[in-house]
């Protein structure tokens, strides 16, 4: 059975407890010889480097689990930035209505100016 | 070329060319534009894009503490110097190599929680100077120099313009809004349960084990056998450094506590997505994101 980030971090945990017991037997023990303390802090290092170590392996396993979920909320913040798009068109879409009563106006008037104008407002609001 | 007015009625929007409204009319749609309006005001967003924004600066803190999972191994190989000839920098290389993956982690969050709270925005003003334009060019409008719509029918015809424009707008933000909260929410619980086991167990596991490496120079300089000046400064910066990793860890606290509130209120929005607007709601979302406010400052201290 693979190992899960939990394993890990219980691993993890027990060799920082090695670890910090070590120093409490290297600080309640003045008298070690120098020998005998390397040889033990050197254990204590390496107790800390395997904490290090299933720590490490804890999170990649995580991240591995994230996968799915990450993915699937990264699709719906893209359905919702198309939603937010489309929010914006409905400025465009009442920007579109007004320059059409522009239109409208200057066709009723009759005015072939105004209508040049007009058609050119409309034409703008529709390709910008 | 002349156009007679009743082939362009239909682009006309406001439907120019009808006959005036009779007072009854008018007086039944000023009360409908009213009430329609007054039902619209329900419906605040503000919450919503309250608590989106805050959580997505909770989690800007979150950078801070990936960056320092690097820097407390650095640290601590200061203290132990990697036995094997390995420089700090390769001996923490796993750490830095891990960085990338984390930060896609908390960044997929925050993407969400912006494009949240850009869609529970109000965008009603922007509208409004659409709304606004609308309404001039029916003042405007004149046909043999008579204008086309009294005053009563422009405010009318904007009023309802206005609310039709926010009731299909607000509808349509609830649905997305309905729609991304309800697919999501186990998803980011997920999310932000296994960021909370990253910072609160393997982040404080690091700097627990920076704790230790500094605890064991401290043991290294009571075996000393002259008890130098240099001795005293290794001690105080050992006590100074100790200092800094309590600061990091509450720190880190704080960063665990946000996730839990960023979590409870995306899981109240799940609960009251049919009341989304709510005063209730807008309650509940306030006294989150109220909470985040000093566990961002502790956050920002920290980093």
């Amino acid at each position: 059975m693979p190992l899960t980030a939990d394993d890990f971090r219980s691993f993890a945990d027990q060799f920082s407890g090695l670890a910090r017991s070590i120093v409490a037997f290297e600080a309640n023990n003045p008298n070690l010889s120098d020998g005998d303390f390397h040889t033990i802090d050197r254990l204590r290092m390496a107790a800390l480097d395997y904490s290090d170590h299933f720590l490490i392996s804890a999170i990649q396993e995580t991240l591995k689990d994230l996968n799915a979920p990450l993915q699937q909320i990264s699709d719906a913040t893209n359905r919702m930035n198309v939603a937010l798009r489309n929010l914006k068109n409905v400025g465009k879409a009442i920007a579109l209505a007004t320059a059409g009563i522009q239109l409208g106006a200057a066709i009723m008037t009759g005015q072939l100016g105004a209508i040049g104008g007009a058609i050119g407002s409309l034409v703008n609001v529709m390709t910008n | 070329m002349k156009v007679s007015a009743k082939t362009t009625r239909p682009i006309l929007v406001c439907r120019g060319g009808t006959p005036a409204l009779s007072t009854s009319s008018k007086l039944l749609l000023s009360i409908l534009v009213i009430a329609l309006f007054a039902l619209s005001a329900c419906l605040d967003f503000g919450p919503v894009r309250e608590y989106a924004a805050l959580s997505r600066q909770a989690s800007a803190g979150y950078s801070g503490i990936v960056e320092d999972m690097y820097q407390s191994c650095l640290r601590s190989a200061e203290y132990d110097p990697p036995s094997n000839g390995d420089t700090p920098e390769t001996h923490c290389a796993q750490w830095k190599a891990v960085q990338p993956g984390l930060l896609h982690a908390e960044s997929t969050l925050q993407d969400y929680l912006v494009a949240l709270g850009k869609l529970a925005g109000d965008d009603k003003v922007s509208y409004d100077k659409n709304v606004d334009a609308l309404k001039k060019e029916c003042e405007s409008l004149t046909v043999s120099g008579k204008p086309v719509f009294d005053s009563t029918q422009v405010d009318a015809v904007a009023g309802l313009a206005g609310f039709l424009l926010k009731a299909a707008t607000d509808g349509y933000r609830r649905r997305e809004l309905d729609r991304a909260i309800t697919a999501q929410n186990d998803n980011l619980k997920m999310v932000t349960g296994a960021l909370k086991g990253i910072v609160g167990h393997d982040y404080e596991t690091r700097l627990e084990n920076e704790e230790i490496a500094v605890e064991a120079f401290q043991v290294r300089l009571q075996r000393a056998p002259e008890q130098s000046l240099a001795v005293e400064i290794g001690r105080r910066e050992a006590r100074r450094r100790l200092l800094d990793i309590e600061t990091k860890k509450e720190a880190a606290g704080s960063y665990i506590k946000t996730l839990d509130l960023i979590a409870k209120g995306h899981q109240e929005l799940f609960e009251h997505k049919k009341d989304m607007g709510s005063k209730a709601v807008a309650k509940l979302l306030w006294d989150n994101t109220s909470e985040m406010v000093p566990l961002i400052h502790s956050m920002h201290k920290a980093f």
